[in-house]
């Protein structure tokens, strides 16, 4: 009954975070001049520049939401959403000049998926079970989402 | 306890591959002998010949090979320097803007000053040594007592990869500074010291003995640049890295990008992408590219960035685009400088580009096997224009000059700015 809480209040605490960081960089991509109406091809733009950012996003409701109703696919969701964090974040400090994660957003995102693997690897401890299809699996999805949107750019351009 | 001992032994060469791998000092040239020397010499040429586009298309292949028959000849009589002094004359008198021969970077021992050729006649100290402030816009007057007529065409025999007027005056500039070459072509008498005699600011004459440092301690031996006023400068930049950014100026409704140095294509497509929508939020109608210090890159990464400028509805495309260039601007600098012209009818403001838009480029490099020397050849022939001119010729010719220079005016930014405005009143 009090891991319940524990998971309820985790993933409460996931969906507030998801909640404010879309809220903020919504204004920040999307509307960032008072008065400013997107047009076309600015949408485009956006969606080129911050895809992956958008994704990690959805990974972090996704996670949130599972983790909320105590889901046996929350280690799951968790494992590829820190994966796809880190190498986003790496990717945006070593090669990108434009960076699709930046300022708190990007610590808050780092913090989150570091806890993550911490708590995942303490699991592996406990359970001794560890799902290398599910790994490989995450990694692949992982490296998939952070160049997903660098393939677009140039099919696009 | 075999596991152990293999997971230890696997550490060990990981550790030697890491050390080995990592090691990335230059390599030190063979001693070097008359027979070393011959081998390379004919490497050189051969290779040359093989892999150059066209080798001799400014100077005949039989003038080319009495010239490496005669230092052939002299090689007993020569030491490693003279014969890399040899060497480099033979490759400029090739007269390629992509093909030189560089030794290794010891040899470029240079005076603490940099110099910039305003005229052939008035070669001025821009940067002073940090011991010598007052050497600041002094004029060179000789070396050693070498008059500067006689430096300028000792020292213009043997620079490498220089196109036309601008860009020997570029290399010059370089090239007059570094302490062996001044004595090997007999300018300087010592290697270790030399007296540099100028005509200062106040009109007073002045010789100054300097002492060559290592490339490595050059910068740090200077005082500070010139600063020049400009409204755009990197810390007040939105977007981009120190050698490719971008500044808005909302008043002026301008995009300022500055273009020094190639990215690769996916990160200039995500820096183009990230500007033009800068742009499109701004209402920005007047764009200026400054590839004033672009040396060279690839071109067709540049082309990028003018694809997805020119697709901007709102930049206003009659008259708001324009480019500055310089001496400096070269390679691909100068091919980017024509497709922005071409494609974007942006007008070109400055001075003539280093390398002419007609010409022998795109270079590869490879290294001599005993002495280590780098060589680079051009690959490509490209047309840039129809009519032959040394350098793209700009739209508004701006001459450098001290006066300007001194008082950090930057004279191609304040001629566009001026434009923009009367553009907008008209």
């Amino acid at each position: 009954m009090k891991k319940d809480y524990l998971y309820r209040i985790s993933g409460g605490v996931l969906l507030l975070t998801f909640l404010s960081l879309t809220f903020f960089e919504y204004k920040r991509i999307l509307s960032p001049l008072p008065g400013f109406v997107a047009d076309e091809r600015y949408i485009d733009y956006s969606i080129l520049l911050y895809l992956s950012c958008w994704i990690i996003y959805l990974l972090l409701f996704l996670v949130g939401v599972l983790t909320f109703f105590k889901s046996k696919k929350a280690n799951l969701f968790l494992l590829i959403f820190s994966l796809t964090v880190l190498l986003e974040v790496y990717f945006n400090e070593a090669f990108y000049i434009v960076k699709s994660i930046s300022g708190y957003p990007k610590y808050v995102l780092l913090g989150i998926s570091i806890l993550s693997i911490t708590y995942l690897i303490l699991g592996l401890f406990k359970t001794k079970k560890l799902n290398i299809t599910e790994v490989f699996l995450s990694t692949v999805l992982a490296i998939t989402i952070v160049y997903f949107p660098n393939a677009l750019i140039t099919f696009y351009f | 306890m075999k596991i152990l001992n293999c997971i230890k032994g696997s550490l060990l060469i990981l550790i030697i591959f890491i050390f080995f791998g990592c090691n990335n000092k230059q390599e030190a040239p063979a001693k070097m002998t008359i027979e070393k020397w011959k081998d390379d010499i004919e490497n050189l040429f051969n290779t040359l010949e093989t892999e150059h586009i066209n080798l001799y298309h400014s100077v005949s292949k039989n003038e080319v090979q009495q010239k490496v028959n005669s230092l052939l000849k002299e090689l007993p009589d020569l030491s490693d320097d003279e014969v890399f002094m040899n060497l480099s004359k033979i490759i400029r008198s090739l007269d390629d803007s992509h093909t030189g021969i560089w030794a290794q970077s010891k040899f470029y021992d240079t005076y603490p000053l940099e110099f910039f050729v305003f005229s052939d006649a008035e070669i001025r100290v821009i940067r002073a040594p940090k011991d010598h402030p007052e050497l600041l816009g002094a004029k060179l007057l000789s070396i050693d007592k070498t008059p500067l007529y006689e430096i300028t065409n000792e020292v213009l025999l043997i620079i490498q990869c220089a196109d036309n007027w601008y860009s020997e005056r570029e290399r010059l500039a370089s090239y007059m500074k570094y302490a062996k070459i001044l004595k090997l072509l007999g300018i300087t008498k010592k290697e270790e010291s030399a007296n540099f005699e100028f005509l200062l600011e106040n009109g007073t004459q002045k010789i100054v003995a300097l002492k060559p440092i290592s490339n490595d301690d050059y910068l740090t031996s200077l005082d500070k640049s010139i600063k020049i006023e400009s409204p755009f400068h990197f810390d007040k930049s939105l977007i981009g890295t120190h050698y490719l950014w971008y500044q808005p100026n909302d008043e002026l409704k301008t995009a300022y990008l500055y273009f020094e140095e190639y990215p690769n294509a996916l990160q200039m497509r995500r820096f183009a992408i990230a500007v033009s929508r800068d742009i499109i939020q701004r209402d920005i109608e007047n764009i200026v590219i400054d590839v004033r210090n672009n040396g060279g890159g690839d071109f067709y990464v540049g082309l990028e960035l003018v694809k997805l400028l020119s697709s901007i509805n709102k930049i206003d495309w009659q008259n708001g685009a324009y480019v500055m260039t310089s001496r400096r601007t070269y390679s691909a600098g100068m091919s980017n400088t024509a497709h922005f012209k071409e494609l974007l009818n942006a007008k070109i403001v400055g001075e003539p580009t280093g390398a002419n838009p007609n010409d022998y480029q795109d270079a590869e490099m490879f290294q001599l096997k005993n002495s280590k020397l780098r060589v680079q050849f051009s690959k490509r022939y490209y047309r840039f224009q129809d009519t032959v001119s040394n350098g793209i010729i700009p739209d508004f010719y701006i001459k450098p000059n001290w006066e300007t220079l001194k008082k950090g005016i930057d004279s191609n930014l304040q001629w566009i700015i001026e434009d923009i405005k009367q553009n907008e009143n008209q």
